[in-house]
């Protein structure tokens, strides 16, 4: 009997859903052509920024950024140079420039007086991270503009070798090797160092593959929550929770039943998506694709639970749909969907830890991208929290099915 | 199945004892006390929001009562075991079906969570045969007319052979020849040992039920066997007589005053017709009979009125109203 009655449930919801072939298309059609379009759309490339330079007609850095501008080209689009500021201000409001730069006026007096003469940027920029690139970019175009002007002094100063004597006690080089310094182009004498940087990954990770992983969770995790959100108020809403409460089952068999049905459902929607991921984006998976079996698993039940949770205490289904699409939206935020989860405090953090996604999302890029296996603490993590989040499941359902 | 039939038979399947229920200020059952026998058909009958459902709730254990007390199977119906429970079929007023499920799949379903085991394909059919709905098993069940889905929903309620049955308006939308094919299918079941525990707002059913409880305001306004009803409703059983002239009321007094009548009540209901209400028609009316022929009265005709039960619903909660209106009925002597 309790088979029986477990069973009922799985097979019902298998019919349920291949009873609305619509449904499952968009489940897994859906995020993967998202995923697709966000692939084959992102621009993969440096911000360049058009920009107008400010400065007085006589001033001296007009000349010298114009001649310079072709060293900025990595950070900036050199739109012109103007010595009216409302113009430039202008140009920003109607959208024709990113960026003003508006250069000190009287830099040899701001020098003279042991002050760093000012080089001011203005933007409209309002998303953080451009704001960001921005000041990135302009301290850059400074230390490129202040590398231009010092490899010229350097350049008339190489006709004397005493200047280099002690860049040459920097270096680590003997005395007697300064005078071949003279002979060395002024820029690397200015910029003596330069860096490049390398990934730890076997492969190189384009921003497909960096997002597919979490993509991938996050459908697996909203898939898994969404069910589980709205089949117990459905189930109130057409009076199947009373007639539960008559016939002789318990509890634990009606969430069994649901857990393994629902556990079905996400996996016959996480398969083709993850081979569609694999194969038609060609993202890589480095490490052994058994973990993530194990990963879908537990994300799907951890997932399930929550939504299990949210079916149980929403009043109605839009009540449950609004706890589903909450999830995803913290998800997005707060999951390390699109910011790294070091950028949060600590107790919002706490938040983060509760959702399945962060976890999965921790998982997935070190089975895929890393090509390692999965960080142990992780998946006690999502199994504790799926634990958590059945007992609580199994204790309110208990409480629904009581007599009131 | 022999087994739960016997245990059924002996004393009350359910029983409530002083039952209030209250939603909020509004009591939606007050103090109400009935049996229902083992192996019979208990009709509940009343008005429209009078607490019929309320009282299935409350006897199959969905609410729990805030006084008195309600036993299912002899015990308090919230602490029945899944075994008992599986011993209950529950149909509730509006069907719990889901719309997207074919009829048999439902029924598939709902078989299964009543502990239903895997050969039951014929259990099945023998459900949907009984509801006429074997034609129509492979349709989505959103698809299918209202009356269809309480069909439905019925079949889902008989299909694991409970022992036990409240069915909570089974025959609302149902076309009167179905209806009829179903109180025989439920008379059926009572027959085999089944109880069966039935709200209905077709007071007319009545007549197919072993006993009535009539419910008013969460009250239980009466109760009995469909007989007793018409007896409380009028004061006992009426005999309509027809004669071939007016009766004067002279002769009227005499009847009443005659060997064999006494304690009638009479109405004259025109110049030539007269209703009497006697304890037992069968008894009386040789009685009757025989005065008529002494006295040379000539009889059109002379039976047992036997009132429907839209007659006596209204009269039994208008009695309990307070609301009798004088309808003109003498009693011996008086007039």
């Amino acid at each position: 009997m309790i088979i029986t009655s477990v069973l009922a449930f799985v097979r019902r919801e298998l019919v349920s859903v291949a009873h609305q072939p619509r449904l499952l298309v968009t489940m897994v059609l859906g995020p993967f052509l998202v995923l697709l379009a966000f692939g084959l759309g992102y621009r993969n490339e440096r911000l360049v920024l058009d920009t107008v330079f400010v400065a007085p007609a006589d001033s001296p850095l007009s000349n010298q950024v114009e001649q310079s501008a072709d060293g900025f080209s990595e950070f900036i689009e050199y739109r012109g140079m103007t010595d009216d500021v409302f113009e430039a201000r202008q140009m920003l409001r109607d959208g024709d420039v990113d960026v003003v730069v508006v250069l000190p006026t009287d830099p040899l007096e701001a020098v003279l007086s042991g002050e760093r003469a000012e080089v001011s940027v203005i933007h409209d920029k309002l998303d953080p991270i451009q704001q960001t690139a921005i000041g990135f970019a302009a301290r850059l175009a400074v230390d490129q503009l202040n590398a231009e002007v010092l490899a010229r002094l350097v350049g008339q100063g190489q006709q004397g070798v005493q200047p280099f004597t002690g860049l040459a006690g920097e270096l680590g080089a003997a005395d007697q090797r300064a005078a071949e310094l003279v002979e060395v182009d002024p820029a690397v004498l200015v910029q003596p160092f330069t860096s490049s940087t390398s990934t730890a990954s076997p492969t190189e990770i384009d921003i497909t593959d960096y997002f597919a992983p979490a993509a991938f969770a996050l459908l697996v995790q909203h898939i898994g929550v969404s069910l589980g959100a709205l089949t117990f108020v459905r189930d109130r809403e057409l009076g199947l929770m009373e007639a539960y409460r008559v016939s002789p089952l318990s509890s634990t068999r009606v969430l069994v039943g649901k857990y393994l049905g629902f556990t079905l459902v996400a996996a016959l929607v996480a398969v083709p998506l993850f081979l569609a991921i694999r194969y038609v984006l060609d993202v890589p998976v480095l490490g052994d694709p058994a973990w993530i079996v194990v990963v879908v698993v537990l994300v799907s039940l951890a997932s399930l639970g929550i939504g299990l949770l949210l079916s149980l205490v929403a009043a109605t289904v839009s009540q449950a749909v609004q706890y589903a699409m909450l999830v995803l939206l913290a998800s997005l935020f707060l999951g390390g969907v699109f910011l790294d989860l070091e950028r949060l405090r600590l107790p919002v953090e706490i938040v983060s830890w509760l959702l399945p996604v962060t976890y999965a999302i921790s998982l997935l890029q070190d089975v895929m991208l890393r090509g390692q296996d999965p960080a142990l603490g992780d998946v006690i993590g999502l199994t504790t929290l799926g634990g958590v989040a059945a007992v609580a499941a199994a204790v309110l359902l208990h409480r629904g099915l009581r007599t009131r | 199945m022999a087994t739960h039939r016997m245990s059924a038979v002996a004393g009350n399947s359910v029983t409530c004892e002083a039952v209030t229920k209250c939603f909020g200020d509004e009591r939606a059952v007050d103090e109400l006390t009935l049996a229902v026998r083992s192996g019979s058909i208990y009709g509940l009958i009343g008005p429209s929001g009078g607490g019929k459902t309320t009282t299935i709730r409350l006897m199959t254990g969905v609410l729990g009562p805030d006084s008195g007390r309600v036993t299912a199977l002899g015990r308090d119906p919230a602490t029945l075991s899944a075994r008992q429970r599986a011993r209950l079929g529950y149909l509730q007023q509006t069907p719990a079906l889901l719309p997207e499920l074919s009829a048999w799949e439902n029924l598939r379903f709902t078989a299964a969570t009543n502990g239903l085991g895997l050969r039951k394909r014929q259990r099945l059919l023998q459900a949907l045969e009984l509801v006429e709905l074997t034609e129509d098993r492979h349709k989505q069940t959103e698809e299918l007319s209202g009356g269809m889905r309480r069909r439905l929903a019925l079949a889902a309620t008989l299909v694991h052979d409970p022992e036990l049955l409240f069915l909570d308006e089974p025959t609302a939308g149902i076309d009167p020849i179905l209806r009829e094919r179903f109180w025989n299918r439920f008379g059926e079941l009572r027959d085999e040992g089944r109880t069966l525990v039935v709200t209905t707002q077709y007071v007319g059913e009545a007549r197919f039920c072993d006993e009535v409880g009539l419910i008013d305001q969460g009250r239980l306004v009466a109760d009995g066997t469909p007989a007793e009803l018409r007896r409380q409703a009028f004061g006992g059983e009426m005999i309509d007589l027809v004669t071939a002239a007016p009766m004067a009321q002279d002769l009227m007094e005499r009847l009443v005053r005659s060997q064999g009548m006494d304690g009638v009540h009479w109405q004259r209901t025109d110049l030539r017709s007269v209703r009497l209400v006697v304890d037992d028609a069968g008894e009386r009316m040789p009685h009757l009979m025989r005065w008529l022929d002494g006295e040379k009265i000539e009889v059109d005709t002379c039976e047992e009125h036997v009132p429907d039960f839209e007659e006596v619903f209204v009269a039994l909660v208008r009695s309990a109203h307070g609301d009798v209106p004088d309808q003109g009925w003498a009693h011996g002597s008086v007039r």
